[in-house]
């Protein structure tokens, strides 16, 4: 057991000891090491302001991807290095070169008052790196830059002048971050850490913290069946927000980031089985050409920083009734694995949840795996989203429709779950019986729309009006009779 | 004095004028002018500071032994203080100082107005510690009925904001109302309209703050503001100190729009926690502060009626209008003054209407969008009741010579006679394309009082000094740009010092008046400074310092010969200034009034492309043409980042910008980032600046201010292309998918928000 993190930032080791553990990178960053590049502007991984490049190991390499510092906390780092906007030119004078991407953003202008600029630098320069740590075999067009900075906001520019300065970059002059520091030393320091679980207690302000890290399942489910009030953090997307806020600072923390094989994403035999602890990138990246409807409205809601730390097990385990993942989990038949101090059982998804945010799970369990049994040839996938703004926006309502045509457009079956229309995502089982053996039709479709608006039950929220969430209800299903029609050729979707 | 003839306006609108052109100043600068500097593509001085993270903002600083400063806010709309209990909080840990909002005397009576007043402000030695203390202060309220809703807080009964005045303030109309319903009742097209606005915050990235240090008797402040000599006045004001008592700088500001002028109340507080700890004391807003209490666009219902005869010239225009900006004022919108509405055919009526939520502040064009959002939909309709091609209705309406080229370029670069449906809605599929149009106009020739002095040493530094803050538009680049073309060197030769007032007096960011009001005094002193050198070179060259002239980094005698630098005797500019008479020579120069020059506004014109999903509402801005004039604009590459940043805040606030408030509880129900939406790089469309060059010859430089003018018209140009895609029109702001939905589904019926 091990009484500290060990963790590099810009190449300087440190171990973390204490208090200081709890803290979020961003405030770590900023008032311990006075690396005050990064900025903290939302506190709620929104604006992306406070983004810096996480390097965690991954076989013989790190691997670096862009994160929100504000939303998570010192303690996910442990055994890794952390790139700051001051790290990103290890060494530099006065006069020296800038990196490309901050050279690029002074030539085009990328900056007005300047204090998203960091952000921005980082969350771009994460966009250079890859998976084998050489350089970028291509350069990043707008679309691609659009998706790179979608967690990013900024006040005054409009963006314009910084998408033209990524576009001007020469993948091949930037240095990937493997080249700037020495990874070897440092991967080999890391994972002798690695190996041993971390516990630290600390007292702040009065309160008693209390962390464990554990390296195995097992080890978690024993931790957890002793401390079943400990708060399970894996990307702390959510925690860190309320954290934030004040809502929810826990005094028992069980991460599961550094679990072996929690992570894991694995493909076999028409099943997807995704770890609890499997980042939305790590899932988008392996449904891209497996799912592509599934890997599209990954794409879309969140942005790199939140995907490269948000969890299918946080999203699935926090139930809302908006998460953006479940109405295609439902549609699938998805089963969860749940671990607990009794053994281990599965249940379908559609079971594990009872009310608002109330799951039927007990205190010492945990999620373990997910797995979903993937549409199959011939069967049509449709998702939706819809908020204010396209990416980077909680959905007002989201739908998926799973459906199989029989011979002469008769509706085999169809399946159709809604999200933000009841306290938890439905499944809509009288619509969906009176589907079947429908011919499928714009006026059987508008017909089903009419029955699945008296099937839920939305409110009206900051979000929108329950008038307006019946309506989309009702048009979602005529608007998948659309989508569902072969494109003529040349159409634009 | 001597006169002088230039050449003013833009090729095709040429105008010779004689100027007087008093000694040991330059000639204005006009359409003659040859510019190697001004008027081309300039990076940022600071660029590099920014993008490495070493550009240090006032929420970055860090003083030995600083403290940190937090404020307790009323968490009711309306409420008596009726005791305030800090004992605890006095003895919580680190906890240095307490001031009250108001005086002692108070308690009992003290009204708060909205959720979000502020009760005391503290100081603890770290921020956790002050945090911790502010929970432990005790409050005692007696809540008092609220109102936060427009509409009801004008009704009869309604609860009153202030005690001893009504909600409603109207203001002094304009215009004969009866006359103007005359014209437009016997106008051969009349329309009418009721348009609403929303609620928008100025969100700059970095909050409302201050770190202020107690310095002898006085104050030395870093503020985030956009106003450093009305920071000093405010603080100097309200603790009984002289200006010069107080020095406030700011070198890098992380954005304000409006909402950051004076110290506010903020600014007042941690100035008094400093001086009572007798330490220096950070105090930054959080989010949630900015959203409740740091200002705001005000909201608006404007009832319009307007008609046009059947020539298509407009006859008469009635706007009524309506807003809250909360506990504060200023909700009135613009008066429709870019079209020729004949004077006597124009009546505006406004009222602010108090609301007990945070006080409005002034915001990037205030008014204008608001208004513009009626007008020029307005305009469409007319239009559309006339049969009229809405770019053409526009052309009989507007004599103004640089929108009307203005149009001819944005119809064209947005494709306006291929790609516009002729019928409204004609479209088919469930994804609809449209194109809309709108103008804008902002008073923006500046004039107010500046102060430059420009140091050149005998090593070759050149030194610009003035005190006026860059708010981020590239302020310090442009009068950097000024300098460098007077002195015939690169802007990075120029080491630019401003936001700091111990240096010449410069005005506050606002009203797109900056740049013009100081880059003109800010040539003057580079000319003077530049007569210094001559007059040491002239010696060198036989010649005399009139005839000497200064360019590429070389200084020769002009000789009229056009031959350049290299055929010819000549210093580099280090030699010259080697040849000084003392280590250094100043030049300084105030801003002296505009003359009349060519005009005293500046025009614009926006045409928007959108796509509409009719099945979601869903809208998606496809691109967006801004041609745009701004006099001679200094540096086109920020021209087009203000540009840019206009439109894509004119979208944010078309689409996705909303304060909602929760009328049971009186609360803002949105006061963070992850619900009040602004745009994002995905929602950012195809943007296309153009930049519009005017010689205005208003003054030595003839810049003309940038900030406000493409904000005003993005969201009314939306809006007509919204209902151009659908032969839907969406009457209220933000235009969201439920509300265009609503708008699709009533097509053609009623015709209000």
């Amino acid at each position: 057991m091990r009484d500290h993190l060990l963790l590099y930032v810009n190449g300087q080791r440190h171990e973390v000891r204490g208090a200081d553990a709890f803290l979020t990178l961003a405030d770590f960053v900023r008032e311990r090491l006075r690396l005050t590049g990064t900025k903290i502007v939302c506190a709620e991984g929104d604006c992306g302001a406070c983004t810096v490049l996480v390097g965690r190991p991954r076989g013989r390499r790190l691997h670096y991807l862009p994160v929100d510092s504000c939303i998570c906390f010192v303690y996910q780092m442990d055994g890794c290095h952390i790139v700051t906007v001051e790290g990103l030119t290890p060494g530099r004078r006065e006069n020296d070169p800038l990196h490309p991407v901050q050279e690029a953003m002074v030539r085009h202008h990328g900056s007005q008052c300047g204090f998203c600029t960091p952000g921005i630098v980082m969350a771009m320069a994460g966009a250079f790196e890859t998976d084998d740590g050489r350089h970028r075999p291509e350069p990043l067009d707008a679309d691609a830059l659009r998706r790179a900075l979608s967690g990013n906001l900024c006040r005054c520019t409009g963006y314009v002048q910084i998408i033209e300065a990524g576009e001007s970059i020469d993948p091949a002059s930037v240095p990937p971050l493997a080249q700037l520091y020495p990874e070897q030393a440092m991967l080999a320091d890391l994972a002798g850490a690695a190996a041993q679980p971390a516990a630290i207690s600390a007292v702040r302000g009065g309160q008693t913290m209390e962390l464990f890290a554990p390296r195995t399942l097992e080890e978690a489910v024993v931790f957890k069946a002793s401390h079943p009030d400990a708060a399970v953090v894996c990307g702390a997307t959510d925690l860190g927000v309320q954290h934030n806020k004040g809502l929810r600072v826990p005094s028992v923390v069980l991460d599961l980031s550094h679990v072996e094989g929690l992570s894991d994403v694995v493909a076999a035999d028409g099943v997807l089985r995704m770890g609890a602890a499997a980042t939305w990138t790590a899932i988008g990246d392996i449904t891209e050409d497996l799912v592509p409807e599934f890997h599209r409205i990954i794409t879309l809601f969140g942005s790199p920083q939140i995907r490269n730390a948000g969890t299918i097990g946080g999203n699935i385990v926090n139930g809302s009734p908006i998460a953006d993942s479940l109405p295609f989990l439902f549609v699938t038949h998805a089963e969860v694995e749940i671990a607990g101090g009794a053994g281990r059982r599965r249940v379908a998804l559609t079971r594990l949840y009872r009310g608002y945010k109330q799951l039927d799970l007990a205190p010492d369990e945990l999620v373990a795996e997910v797995r979903v049994p993937l549409p199959r040839r011939g069967e049509i996938l449709r998702l939706y989203k819809v908020s204010k703004r396209r990416d980077m926006d909680i959905s007002t309502f989201t739908a998926a429709v799973l459906a199989r045509l029989g011979d002469g457009g008769v509706i085999e079956w169809m399946r159709v779950a809604m999200g933000g229309v009841a306290p938890v995502v439905l499944r809509l089982a009288r619509t969906e019986q009176w589907l079947e053996g429908r011919p499928f039709t714009e006026e059987t479709m508008r017909e089903a729309g009419h029955l699945a608006a008296q099937e839920i039950s939305p409110i009206t929220d900051v979000r929108g009006e329950a008038r307006y969430r019946r309506r989309l209800a009702e048009n979602i299903l005529v608007k998948f009779y659309h989508d569902a029609q072969p494109a003529p050729a040349g159409a634009v979707r | 004095m001597t006169e002088r003839k230039i050449s003013i306006g833009f090729p095709g609108a040429q105008k010779e004028i004689t100027v007087e052109v008093p000694e040991g100043t330059p000639p204005p600068w006009d359409l003659k002018s040859a510019h190697t500097v001004v008027g081309t593509d300039v990076t940022r001085v600071d660029g590099a500071e920014k993008v490495t993270g070493r550009a240090k903002y006032t929420y970055d600083l860090n003083l030995p032994g600083m403290l940190h400063g937090r404020i307790l806010r009323s968490p009711h709309p309306a409420a008596v203080v009726k005791k305030v209990d800090i004992s605890a909080a006095a003895r919580m840990p680190g906890v240095k100082a307490i001031v009250l909002a108001f005086d002692e005397g108070q308690i009992g009576t003290k009204r708060v107005r909205y959720a979000g007043d502020e009760i005391l402000a503290l100081a603890a030695d770290t921020p956790a510690h002050a945090e911790e203390a502010i929970r432990a202060v005790k409050v005692e309220y007696e809540t008092l009925p609220f109102v936060v809703d427009l509409d009801e807080a004008e009704r009869e009964g309604a609860p009153q904001v202030y005690k001893d005045q009504p909600n409603v303030k109207p203001g002094r109309p304009r215009g004969n109302a009866d006359e103007a319903a005359k014209r437009i009742a016997a106008a051969a097209v009349a329309v009418e309209a009721t348009f609403r606005t929303q609620v928008q915050t100025h969100s700059p990235l970095e909050t409302h703050g201050h770190v202020i240090m107690p310095d002898g008797e006085g104050l030395k402040v870093w503020a985030s503001t956009q106003g450093v000599f009305s920071v000093r006045d405010g603080l100097a004001g309200n603790l009984g100190l002289k200006p010069e008592q107080v020095r406030v700088i700011t070198e890098y500001m992380g954005g304000g729009f409006g909402a950051k002028f004076g110290p506010r109340a903020e600014g007042v507080l941690c100035a008094k926690l400093a001086r009572k700890a007798g330490a220096p004391v950070k105090l930054m807003l959080d989010r949630k502060e900015e959203h409740l209490a740091a200002g705001n666009r005000p909201n608006s219902r404007q009832e319009v009626k307007a008609g046009a005869d059947k020539d298509g010239k407009l006859v008469g225009i009635i706007v009524r209008t309506r807003g809250t900006g909360g506990v504060g004022g200023g909700a009135g919108c613009t008066i429709p003054a870019i079209y020729d509405f004949p004077e006597d055919g124009i009546y505006k009526e406004e009222a602010d209407v108090h609301t007990n939520a945070g006080a409005a502040a002034a915001m990037r064009a205030p008014g204008h969008p608001q208004g513009i959002f009626a007008l020029e939909q307005t305009m469409d309709m007319l239009a559309h009741e006339l049969g009229l091609d809405p770019l053409e209705f526009r052309m009989r309406n507007d004599s103004d010579p640089i929108r009307r080229e203005q149009y001819k370029i944005g119809a064209k670069r947005i494709g306006w006679a291929s790609r516009r449906n002729k019928t409204p809605g004609a479209g088919t599929g469930h994804l609809r394309r449209g194109i809309g149009m709108a103008s804008t106009l902002w008073y923006a020739a500046g004039g107010r009082q500046a102060r430059a002095d420009v140091e050149i040493h005998r090593d070759g530094t050149v030194v610009l000094m003035q005190g006026a803050q860059d708010i981020g538009t590239g302020f310090k680049t442009a009068i950097a740009a000024v300098v460098a073309e007077e002195l015939g060197l690169k802007p990075s030769n120029i080491s630019v010092k401003t936001g700091d007032t111990r240096l010449g007096y410069g005005p506050g960011s606002g009203g797109s008046t900056t740049t013009p009001t100081v880059a003109p005094a800010v040539r003057e002193a580079a000319y003077a400074a530049k007569l210094k050198v001559f007059e040491a070179a002239a010696a060198f060259f036989k010649s005399k310092p009139e005839h000497l002239r200064a360019a590429d980094g070389m200084i020769w005698v002009e000789d009229g010969s056009g031959a350049g630098a290299e055929n010819r005797k000549s210093l580099s500019w280090k030699q010259a200034c080697a040849l000084l008479p003392a280590d250094k020579v100043t030049g300084s120069a105030d801003r002296r009034p505009n003359t009349e020059g060519f005009r005293n506004t500046t025009a614009g014109v926006q045409f928007a492309e959108v796509e509409v999903d009719i099945e979601t509402g869903i809208v998606r801005v496809i691109k967006v043409v801004a041609v745009q004039d701004a006099g001679l604009t200094l540096n086109t590459l920020a021209a087009k980042s203000q540009i840019a940043g206009g439109v894509i805040q004119g979208v944010s606030f078309a689409l996705f910008e909303d304060r909602i408030m929760d009328r049971a509880r009186g609360l803002m129900v949105n006061p963070n980032f992850m619900d009040y939406k602004i745009a994002g790089p995905a929602d950012c469309p195809e943007i296309e600046p153009v930049v519009f060059q005017v010689a205005n010859g208003k003054n030595s430089v003839g810049a003309m201010g940038l900030g406000e003018s493409p904000v005003i018209p993005t969201p009314a140009a939306i809006a007509n292309a919204i209902f151009n895609a659908t032969g839907a029109r969406v009457f209220e702001l933000p235009m969201t998918p439920d509300r265009v939905l609503a708008a699709l589904q009533k097509k053609g019926g009623e015709k209000s928000a």
